[in-house]
């Protein structure tokens, strides 16, 4: 039964539903789901803690949410270990400890098609050449995947076939020129998309294309990248300069250049800028913004950290996991742009800092 | 690059060329301060300390109250006496014993590489310069800067009145300096230790290392306030006191205060095994937390602190073996396990609470980082087992639960005050 609510969902245009519509139907798969996730001791002892049933669960922000930083240090799987066919590493940047998320086919699956949907939505349903700015060698093919990895794989389902534009020599990510002359010698009416992290296409393959002076015309081109800002925000980059760079550089319109937010803990559900730059929800998840102080939900317009509700997961916890990024609801049902649903801003990660003054630490150094 | 705030009785920011010449100048300014006698000094001190209720700039200071309490004259000399060990050794010779005579001299410039986080430790180093009648180079930071500031303008503008004449405050002020540099500037770093007779280090471990390892001349004393950690220890028959939801309350105010980043901010409560259990004990703190005033309970978190309150809840949601008691918002957070010995901080009003079999086996833990605890152990015999045997590994000081933040002399174990003089003798005949 909740397959089939599932499988609704991912058919369906994934910004068609109003919120009103919509919430109903995430929510009562949200329920299933966490009351599956139960079987997972640690969910169990989190849900009885907080004193929540599932079943009793009235909205997203009513969710009990796992801080993404528990993927590091909890196995958070709700299927049998001899399911898991595969375990996703995130980067680990924040504390060089990976997380560790399970996947079984039954999610890899729903991610699959979940990513089909969004992708098909800027994209069209024909197959086309995948472009990627980055070197092969990030999907060789071990059992465990990096980000970049998984990035590759999960936009790869739209490619007909893929070419790398960079390569990787003594460690060093350079042009490959061979490749590029490929991408350069194809014919107009070929259809392509683009895919690469965004500081690897910033500081890598702009800074190696402009300095050899090369071009590439890719006029109907669609461009996704991810990873965040904050290496290109510390050098004053911002959305706006990164695409005139960047659509230049590939013969392509500006607006097309669509910078994505996600996250392997939520794999799937990636939020892709409209043609507003804003961030959009897809009808198989939600985001919801928390107070810094009361954790309540904010209203329009006031920052906070990011929570993704997602109903892709069926060997993880997957129901709501808090981020430690902050962003900012701007509406729902009314961008400009025509897409339902919500719509938000992503500004980065949360202060980290390490802990100063007189009163910070045990340990004996 | 050396920005000055303060220089000479001047508040202006200017582009300090030479430490050296300013240390000079402090060095000269000190000889009107060391003509006062330490009264004179208690007398201004103390018409200060009620400026600072009177003057809404001042009393909105965080600790603002507190260290007008401070600033009275009865607990300005009772330090005095208990570093000193006598009532007029700052101002002359006197007799210790027949055939001895001792007095304090001041050792001459004090310089302060000032803490991050609480910027009321600002002004308490400033005033035990004062108090052993040092000039002071403070290395202030955008937090401490302010609070100084506003504290130091007010000093410039009172007189106090004393029996031996007016004393104006612009004669503390002028021995005074505000600075500020790169902390990451070796130069700047070097030429502020090399001009100190006396270095006082406060901070986190990487800060007090780094001061320590200045070079400075032979005869400077170094003070360092490092890193330290605070507890609270509670016995079964201390649990059963009428009064127990008073001394959570004031617990809970020990932990709120400076976002419990300070060293005498609890960390994690020991309680006895018995009867009464850890989480019976946790919702009663919990109890003492919403008893909070509205400024203390619901105060923002920074941001980074947030985020460490956020993943140990999660954590310890998610562990079947450990517990948490927590309101729905950020206001404050009880983490109950039972593993051995001291967890590391959370900080942001987020106290962990562990259940001991044995307090003697909590003393057995206790290290030389260890500064403040507050002592609710009721059994006398269990009292003094404890205090001998937790002061014996490190703890600097017992005190009751309300009391973990105040400034008392001894600090971290130290007579401050004694170590910034020189102490010099006359042996006659």
């Amino acid at each position: 039964m909740a397959e089939q609510e599932l499988e609704r969902l991912l058919a369906m245009p994934p910004y068609s539903l109003p919120a009103y519509e919509k919430e109903g139907l995430l929510m009562d798969l949200v329920r299933k789901g966490a009351e599956k996730a139960l079987v997972n001791p640690h969910i169990r002892s989190m849900y009885s803690k907080l004193g929540v049933v599932p079943g009793e669960m009235a909205s997203p922000a009513s969710v009990p949410f796992v801080p993404v930083s528990m993927f590091k240090s909890f196995d958070l799987a709700t299927c049998g270990r001899e399911e898991i066919t595969r375990v996703l590493r995130s980067s680990g940047t924040t504390s060089q400890v990976p997380s560790a998320v399970p996947l079984n086919k039954t999610t890899a699956s729903n991610q699959t098609k979940a990513l089909r949907s969004i992708l098909g939505a800027y994209l069209g349903s024909k197959r086309r050449t995948m472009i990627v700015i980055d070197h092969p060698g990030i999907n060789s093919p071990t059992r465990e995947l990096t980000a970049r990895g998984a990035g590759v794989r999960g936009l790869s389902i739209f490619a007909r076939d893929t070419i790398y534009l960079l390569k990787e020599v003594d460690g060093r990510l350079v042009l490959d020129e061979d490749a590029i002359r490929t991408v350069q010698a194809l014919p107009p009416e070929q259809g392509t998309y683009v895919f690469g992290f965004t500081y690897i296409i910033w500081s890598v393959f702009c800074a190696q294309m402009e300095e050899a002076g090369l071009r590439l015309s890719l006029p109907g081109t669609v461009v996704f990248h991810g990873g965040g800002w904050k290496k290109l925000k510390d050098q004053r980059v911002d959305r706006e300069c990164f695409g005139k760079r960047l659509s230049e550089v590939i013969g392509c319109a500006s607006q097309e250049v669509r910078d994505f937010y996600g996250m392997a803990e939520q794999t799937g559900l990636i939020f892709v800028d409209c043609e507003r730059g804003h961030k959009h929800v897809p009808v198989f998840g939600e985001v919801i913004i928390r107070d810094l102080r009361t954790l309540e939900e904010c209203p329009a317009g006031k920052r906070g950290l990011i929570e993704v509700i997602s109903v892709l997961g069926d060997s993880y916890y997957c129901q709501a996991v808090l981020t430690e990024d902050v962003g900012t609801l701007l509406g729902t049902d009314d961008c400009p742009c025509g897409r339902r649903g919500r719509y938000f801003r992503v500004e980065g990660r949360a202060e980290r800092a390490e802990m100063r003054g007189c009163g910070d630490t045990f340990r004996e150094r | 690059m050396t920005r000055c705030y303060l220089l000479d009785g001047r508040f202006e920011e200017v582009e300090l060329g030479d430490l050296g010449a300013a240390a000079v100048l402090l060095e000269e300014r000190r000889k009107e301060l060391h003509k006062l006698d330490q009264e004179d000094i208690i007398e201004l001190l103390g018409l200060m300390g009620r400026e600072m209720i009177r003057d809404p700039a001042l009393s909105a200071i965080e600790g603002g109250s507190y260290i007008s309490m401070w600033l009275r004259k009865e607990n300005l000399r009772g330090l005095c006496r208990t570093n000193y060990g006598g009532e007029h050794m700052l101002d002359r010779f006197c007799e210790v014993r027949p055939g001895l005579e001792m007095r304090a001299q001041p050792r001459g410039v004090s310089c302060h590489w000032l803490p991050n986080n609480v910027a009321t430790m600002s002004i308490f180093s400033l005033l035990m310069a004062i108090l052993s009648k040092n000039a002071s180079l403070l290395k202030v930071s955008e937090v401490s800067r302010p609070v100084l500031t506003a504290f130091l303008k007010a000093m410039a503008s009172l007189t106090a009145e004393t029996a031996r004449g007016p004393v104006p405050g612009e004669v503390i002020v002028r021995t005074v300096a505000m600075i500020s540099f790169d902390s990451s500037s070796i130069k700047d770093n070097e030429a502020m230790s090399m001009a100190a007779d006396v270095k006082i280090a406060w901070g986190s471990g990487e800060a007090v290392r780094a001061v320590v390892a200045l070079p400075q001349k032979e005869t400077c004393d170094t003070l360092v306030f490092g890193p330290k950690y605070s507890l609270a220890v509670f016995d079964q028959a201390y649990l059963s006191r009428a009064d127990l939801p008073d001394a959570l309350r004031r617990l809970a105010i020990d932990a709120a205060l400076f976002d419990q980043t300070a060293c005498s901010s609890p960390q994690v409560v020991f309680v006895e095994k018995g009867e009464r259990s850890s989480r019976w004990f946790a919702e009663a703190l919990a109890k003492g937390f919403e008893a909070l005033p509205v400024r203390l309970r619901s105060a923002p978190l920074p941001e980074p602190l947030s985020l460490r309150v956020i993943n140990a809840r999660g954590a310890y949601l998610l562990d079947e073996s450990r517990d948490v008691v927590m309101p729905k918002d950020l206001g404050w957070t009880v983490l109950l396990d039972r593993s051995p010995g001291l967890p590391e901080p959370v900080q942001g009003r987020c106290v962990f609470v562990r259940e001991a079999d044995d307090l003697g086996e909590v003393a057995e833990r206790i290290t030389r980082k260890v500064q403040t605890v507050a002592i609710c152990i009721d059994d006398p015999r269990k009292r003094q087992d404890f205090t001998d045997k937790a002061s014996y590994r490190g703890v600097d000081r017992f005190v009751q639960p309300g009391e973990m933040n105040d400034f008392t002399l001894p600090w971290d174990g130290l007579m401050p005050l004694g170590r910034m003089v020189r102490w010099v003798t006359i042996r006659r005949k």
